[in-house]
């Protein structure tokens, strides 16, 4: 009985508030004008260029499949889908179209 | 003033001023930052929390173990049923990485970690079904026979969610619900990686 009472008054005590937030990147869509280990850079079709990060959890997506950075080379169209890490972009997944 | 009464007396005042001073400094541990959000649990929290949160889980749930194989089946129906209704907050790989799982209070856990893993059978099943008070995590269950086969083919998937591969994670992608906002954009990003026909900025594509 006291462990209930004390599970319920130091969870009320941890009672915090859930938000929901908006902290995505956006997607961008254009063709890869560079791209090294650590990030990719997409030029857009007015020639506006944005550069997103490459992490570890970045996916690459060929088509419907699992793909890999070193398919992609300057050039290439692609999607890549950003969340926003302080100023910059790192890049969620990459996905360009099955040669 | 009787000799043992006056240490009677001492012994009280020292044990409210202890009492006060750790109320003060819990208090302020919670309460810094008012109620955002956004400020990251303290260690002592998130461990009392966890504490917590097994003290409240009867002993004889804590015991019960998976009724259902582990077979391939089972895992499957499991991750379409993650993809559908958890990978929303926990992500389809279970990482907690999505929109909200980071900004949830207290945060969404890594369920392929150790805090999870650990967990029994029951204490998954129970956390699935009852959901936890104070989180954002709900209570699933509504008591049928059906409900509780879906929690338990869960509970397979979240063991599983370690050896996850990048397959299954795609598969998971297209059961996720959409709205058609995003299933319009799919289309649409489709279209260009198919076609090239778009005059979309680099910046232009839809925030989450």
């Amino acid at each position: 009985m006291m462990r209930t009472i004390l599970a319920v008054v130091l969870v009320l005590a941890l009672a915090g508030s859930a938000a929901l937030a908006h902290g995505g990147g956006p997607h961008l869509k254009g063709t890869v004008s560079a791209i090294t280990a650590d990030q990719i850079t997409v030029a857009g079709a007015e020639g506006q260029a944005a550069v997103a990060k490459i992490t570890p959890d970045t996916r690459f997506v060929r088509g419907k499949a699992v793909g890999k950075r070193e398919d992609l080379k300057q050039g290439d169209r692609v999607v890549v889908h950003t969340r926003k890490h302080g100023d910059a972009l790192e890049a969620i997944e990459v996905r360009y179209k099955a040669r | 003033m009787v000799p043992s009464v006056k240490i009677a007396f001492v012994a009280l005042a020292a044990l409210f001023v202890v009492v006060v001073g750790f109320a003060a400094v819990a208090a302020a541990l919670l309460l810094r930052g008012g109620i955002s959000a956004r400020v990251e649990p303290t260690s002592i929290e998130v461990a009392v929390a966890r504490r917590m949160r097994r003290s409240g889980i009867d002993r004889s749930m804590r015991a019960l173990q998976n009724p259902l194989p582990p077979s391939a089946e089972v895992v499957h129906a499991g991750l379409a049923h993650f993809a559908d209704h958890c990978a929303i907050c926990h992500a389809n790989d279970g990482s907690g990485q999505t929109e909200m799982g980071p900004n949830l209070y207290p945060r969404t856990p890594d369920l392929r970690l150790a805090d999870t893993q650990s967990l029994t059978d029951g204490e998954l099943l129970y956390i699935i079904e009852q959901g936890v008070r104070f989180t954002g995590m709900p209570a699933w269950g509504d008591g049928s026979e059906q409900s509780r086969r879906a929690s338990w083919t869960l509970v397979h998937f979240i063991r599983h969610l370690p050896a996850l591969t990048p397959q299954e994670r795609m598969e998971m992608e297209s059961l996720n619900p959409k709205s058609r906002e995003q299933r319009e954009e799919e289309d649409a990003e489709e279209k260009f990686l198919e076609q090239g026909t778009t005059t979309t900025r680099p910046d232009g594509g839809r925030h989450h």
